[in-house]
């Protein structure tokens, strides 16, 4: 069962239920909570500014009671940023790039478990590097 | 509250690019120099490799910090090296276009080619710089230099501050963007930061400096410590290199905006758009150098924008595509057939840096209808390219990434219309001068590092000669 030190439980479900409609998953990709990277969430949340985490907790804490349409309903909304007026469209950007930041963040990192999605989106990127540890600085 | 006090001649803060020159001139010259820097100090086997990791120990604000309509997002690095370990080492001189304008906005009277070109050779002589051999250019590049030549625009090879990549082994700078694992990359901890070092100066990481002062016959400085809490030190003079929204902020929290009206103003970003394109065939824009050509076309220098060749992990793409669901999983699953451009603009509406109440940074920072102008031409010019090399579907990017941060703190004549005086220090004040992009007068249109250590060499002359006088 995962734990956070910034997202109670039931954050923790409003977060893998926007989760899994922001990465539905399919035949061959996993869904967000079948990826398990939301056992890693706390390796961001420990970085992000308090104001932003306190933005995240209460959306997630309304996602977690909202059903499942109408959390895709406010996504699809904020999908709308550039068509809403001033601090509206603001608003709708801030959750957007917030939902979708956490998400991504952590299924695109490729930090969780079960098969690499590198490996299922062809991302390859390497740099051989020397065995022998640095010691500059 | 620690209380004891530690006497330096002289205190910088930032261990980025601008505060590694100023420190290494400052040592060279056998001056006692201590180095504040927020961030962590990893080398090269220690950089955080996972794109989570790196965004969140990277940068402030865990990757990315929002203007306040959010459409612009800012990547200001928190790290010993500072920007020098996450960007892509591109190092160009400024033209008389920027100098001039600078010049003519500053009356700064060194704002030349001529009086500047010390100062570029100094620079150029701490790095090693290489343009990447057209052999190991990826597809993107070559899509790049075919659109180009399809629409008669004028491409050049970009100059990277760079030893030796071993593209021959299959390495891909696209990892570097999070730290270099070879130290190939010319990053200041592998190069000028580490003269610096070797000349005695003091480095402590994870510290954040909260408050600067001008005392009699010194300065003193409050930091906060991962480990010993706050601390106060004093100096003889003191640097801010902690870049344009790092030395605004600061100032701003420590109260000299009533002495420096303009402090915080003048704020230019360069706000890059990325595009892409989708191919039949696999491009691979994240293999090899992920960056080699940018646009030389004297059009689009006059229209205020300009081309270069570049992509972004997975994290940074996902971000990038419009949308979620499965309809966002099946771009993503084409990631290899992505081509990448962006277009950066030469902003030319100042944005404003500012503190709030609680004394967080807020930055406001929006395109006019001229910047949208710039933008949207090269929008333009990146559909043409697009079009003229096959693509089969292009998706333009709708959000800012701005990662040239400057202004803030912009250098002039006069104390009317400026904040930093031509020789480096705050109008006003004796012992505190600012060296890093937050003099800069206004937005280049050109990749700021270099000019950034040209202008820190210089300054440190300046203060090792104020120091001895």
């Amino acid at each position: 069962m995962t734990t956070s030190r910034w997202l109670s439980a039931g954050q923790l479900r409003g977060l893998r239920k926007v989760g899994d409609i922001v990465m539905p998953g399919n035949d061959e990709f996993p869904s967000f909570s079948q990826s398990g990277a939301i056992a890693h969430v706390d390796r961001m949340l420990d970085y992000v500014k308090d104001s932003d985490r306190d933005g995240l907790r209460l959306v997630f804490g309304l996602f977690r009671v909202l059903p499942g349409p109408a959390v895709r309903s406010i996504l699809a909304l904020s999908e709308r940023h550039r068509w809403l007026p001033g601090p509206l469209g603001a608003a709708a950007r801030q959750i957007n790039l917030g939902v979708k930041g956490v998400v991504f963040t952590l299924y695109y990192s490729d930090v969780g478990s079960g098969r690499s999605i590198h490996e299922l989106i062809g991302y390859d990127a390497k740099v051989i590097a020397p065995a022998v540890p640095s010691g500059e600085v | 509250m620690g209380n004891e006090a530690k006497t330096y001649d002289a205190i910088i803060v930032g261990a980025g690019t601008s505060g590694s020159c100023v420190a290494s001139a400052l040592s060279a010259a056998g001056l006692r120099c201590l180095i504040l820097e927020a961030g962590k100090r990893f080398a090269r086997d220690t950089y955080p490799r996972a794109e989570l990791d790196a965004n969140s120990q990277l940068y402030w604000g865990g990757g990315i910090e929002l203007n306040t309509d959010a459409d612009i997002g800012f990547l200001r690095a928190r790290v010993v090296g500072g920007g020098s370990i996450v960007n892509q080492a591109l190092m160009d001189r400024f033209d008389d276009v920027a100098l001039d304008s600078w010049r003519q906005r500053s009356g700064v009277p060194f704002f030349t080619g001529e009086a500047m070109a010390p100062w570029y050779d100094k620079a150029e002589s701490e790095l090693c710089l290489q343009y990447i051999p057209t052999e190991y250019r990826n597809r993107n590049a070559q899509i790049f230099a075919e659109g180009f030549a399809a629409n008669g625009y004028v491409c050049a090879p970009l100059r990277r501050a760079q030893r030796d990549c071993r593209f021959q082994d299959g390495n891909d700078c696209i990892v570097c963007l999070s730290g270099c694992p070879i130290d190939s990359k010319q990053s200041m901890p592998v190069t000028v930061l580490r003269r610096a070092l070797e000349a005695g100066a003091e480095l402590r990481a994870e510290t954040e400096v909260l408050q600067v002062a001008e005392v009699d016959g010194g300065v003193t400085v409050t930091a906060r410590s991962a480990g010993n809490g706050e601390e106060t030190y004093r100096a003889g003079a003191l640097v801010l290199a902690g870049g344009a929204i790092g030395t605004s902020s600061l100032l701003l929290r420590s109260g000299f905006a009533a002495r420096l009206p303009l402090l915080g103003r003048n704020f230019y970003s360069h706000p890059q758009y990325m595009h892409l394109a989708v191919y039949d065939d696999p491009v691979d824009a994240h293999k090899g150098p992920m960056q080699s050509l940018k646009s030389a076309d004297p059009n689009f220098r006059r229209y205020g924008f300009k081309l270069e060749n570049v992509y972004a992990p997975p994290v940074a793409i996902a971000m990038l595509l419009p949308g979620f669901g499965h309809a966002h999983l099946e771009r993503m699953r084409r990631l290899r057939q992505f081509a990448c451009i962006e277009v950066s603009v030469r902003d030319q509406n100042p944005g404003q840096v500012r503190v709030d109440g609680r004394g967080q940074t807020v930055l406001e920072k929006q395109l006019d209808g001229e910047d949208r102008a710039r933008r949207d031409r090269g929008f333009a010019a990146v559909r043409n390219i697009f079009l003229a090399t096959g693509a089969r579907e292009i998706v333009e990017g709708s959000f800012g990434i701005s990662l040239h941060l400057m202004g803030g703190c912009n250098m002039g004549t006069d104390p009317g219309t400026s904040v930093v005086s031509p020789e480096f220090k705050l109008h006003g004040c004796k012992r505190i001068y600012a060296t890093d992009g937050s003099i800069f007068p206004d937005a280049p249109g050109i990749n700021p590092a270099l000019t950034i250590m040209a202008l820190s060499w210089r300054a440190g002359e300046q203060i090792v000669k104020d120091l001895r006088a």
